[in-house]
């Protein structure tokens, strides 16, 4: 063998693991660079939900309010999911599902996997409506007709799903590149949009504009401002799946957080949605297609509605990305070429192409209580990884399904995990419900998701210590090493 | 590498790898108490927030 076919081959096995579970060695990871990170994470962010929930931020009473509020909710929120997620996923180059095998058991890891399936092939279903419709709606104002062309929308979602699968099927290294270009692009958009509103209305007028009392949640600042905090706290716990995906690819401790908490969260949620929040409350629509071509103009409008909704393309690409490699974790799909995973998670878009108003009406509305999925789940993995293992995860014992395994618990199912997750969601929605903004008296001054994480972490902490470390379940009481169980490296398997 | 012991063999081997230098000597396995640190940074400096805005909005 040459040394070039040696290399080919390595590069290829390489290619393989960005693909699929194996883990990334620290050689192989992509993001190198601060920047290239911050990028992909901006980018990622900055879809158009962002806008959305932006649009949404003035109904808690008070716009200032809605904006602070969101801004410390997905802070919050984020950095116990990068410390969940991202930390573990990290340092062993794993997909989250796998590292959430040491506390949900092998078999037990279905639960946060339906969860990750969900959010990501949710919302990449949901960003293609948004795009179809987007470009529907900017069609219809300059066609200046009455009705959005069904037509033209389904053709622009049957078209953004072949990108989709274009861009996605060459792997992570081309969204990689492609965010360098639109997270800037996005982020100028926004600024430019801000300079807009200020050059038109001045800031104090900005400051002071709020939606009509009647149609707000609240009149009362201490309640709006728990609202808003937790938009950004569900916000924030969706990207449990989605953080350790992306951190599997980053060589260099110093660019775990920042970059999370900055692109994800500042610039690509806070910042946009402080933006649409005081475009939507100054033009009276909460829909980007309506207040930012009213805002930019005849010229400026079209041109920036349509690079917003093109920039959209990154969100659904590194969403069906992470989707391929999590979806791996059902043992047939392992063994079938990357194109074609892409395409079977890909295909019922076609479905979502010619539905997509109804998408935007059931799906976006079930999509309320997905950050509902991962409180649980996050207080769970934040208090195994750091506290209960020290950090430390046996890699033989993740990939080996066998009673002999430290991660087996009874039958591969850690129910004591599984438990508290469900009742962590339960309890949640006891004290806020997303859809109707019930909530209970505690919740201005707690909110739910925080609480939440806090109790399924310390119940899980106490439950380890009282129940799974006395029967000698799970691996507790030794230390977290390879080797050191009576499986060894002939036992793993994908 | 589709076929499931040319996968599993290369899962061997890599969690082999990651065990062993380079990789065991990269900075995926030193200490992550400069993201700890970082971390509770962005907690306080948001709960900061929050006070302030509970008092002054």
């Amino acid at each position: 063998m040459t040394d070039s076919d040696s290399s080919a081959i390595q590069a290829r096995v390489a290619r393989e693991a960005l693909d699929g579970r194996l883990p990334i060695l620290s050689g192989e990871r992509i993001y190198r660079r601060f920047g290239s990170f911050l990028w992909t994470c901006t980018s990622f962010s900055a879809a158009t939900w962002a806008f959305l929930i932006g649009g949404s931020l003035p109904s808690v009473g008070n716009t200032v309010i809605g904006i602070l509020g969101y801004l410390c909710g997905v802070i919050l929120g984020l950095v116990p999911v990068v410390l969940a997620s991202g930390l573990p996923s990290y340092r062993y180059g794993i997909d989250p599902i796998d590292a959430a095998k040491a506390s949900f058991g092998v078999n037990g890891a279905i639960l946060p996997l339906l969860g990750a399936l969900a959010t990501m092939i949710g919302w990449t279903y949901v960003v293609v409506a948004l795009t179809a419709r987007g470009a529907a709606g900017l069609l219809r104002v300059v066609q200046q007709s009455q009705h959005p062309n069904e037509t033209f929308a389904s053709v622009v979602a049957l078209g953004t799903l072949v990108m989709v699968w274009v861009v996605a099927r060459r792997g992570p290294s081309l969204f990689q590149r492609l965010s360098q270009y639109t997270a800037p692009g996005q982020l100028i958009v926004t600024v430019t949009l801000l300079g807009l509103l200020v050059y038109r209305f001045h800031w104090p007028v900005l400051w002071t504009s709020n939606v009509a009392p009647e149609t707000a949640l609240t009149q009362d600042h201490g309640l709006g401002f728990a609202y808003a905090v937790e938009f950004g706290v569900a916000n924030g716990m969706t990207w449990w799946p989605i953080v350790g995906g992306l951190t599997r690819l980053v060589e260099r401790r110093r660019h775990l957080l920042g970059p999370c908490v900055i692109g994800i969260g500042v610039l690509g949620a806070a910042f946009i949605s402080a933006v649409s929040a005081i475009g939507a409350a100054r033009v009276g629509s909460p829909d980007p297609t309506v207040w930012l071509l009213a805002l930019g103009g005849p010229l400026l409008g079209p041109a920036m509605l349509t690079f917003v909704l093109a920039a959209n393309l990154i969100t659904m690409v590194i969403l069906t990305y992470l989707a391929g490699v999590t979806v791996q974790q059902l043992r047939p799909l392992t063994r079938i070429p990357w194109d074609v995973i892409l395409i079977l998670l890909l295909a019922p878009g076609i479905y979502v192409a010619f539905r997509t108003t109804w998408v935007l009406d059931v799906v976006m509305n079930w999509m309320l209580y997905n950050g509902v999925m991962f409180v649980g789940i996050t207080g769970i993995t934040l208090v195994d990884y750091l506290v209960l293992r020290r950090q430390r995860l046996s890699m033989v014992d993740l990939f080996t399904r066998s009673p002999a395994g430290r991660y087996w618990y009874w039958g591969g199912v850690n129910w004591i995990a599984v438990g508290v997750a469900l009742i962590a969601m339960v309890v949640y929605i006891l004290m806020y419900d997303p859809s109707t903004y019930r909530a209970v008296w505690m919740f201005r001054y707690l909110g739910a998701g925080i609480p939440m994480v806090l109790f399924a972490g310390g119940a899980y902490f106490l439950l380890v210590h009282f129940v799974l470390r006395p029967m000698d379940k799970g691996g507790y009481g030794a230390p977290q090493v390879n080797h050191t169980t009576s499986v060894s490296l002939r036992d793993v398997s994908l | 590498m589709q076929d499931p012991e040319g996968l599993n063999a290369e899962l061997s081997r890599r969690i082999s790898a990651i065990a062993s230098p380079p990789n065991s000597e990269s900075e995926c396995f030193a200490s992550t108490r400069p993201v700890l640190y970082e971390a509770l940074v962005w907690v306080v400096g948001a709960l900061l927030l929050w006070i302030a805005a509970v008092i002054f909005v």
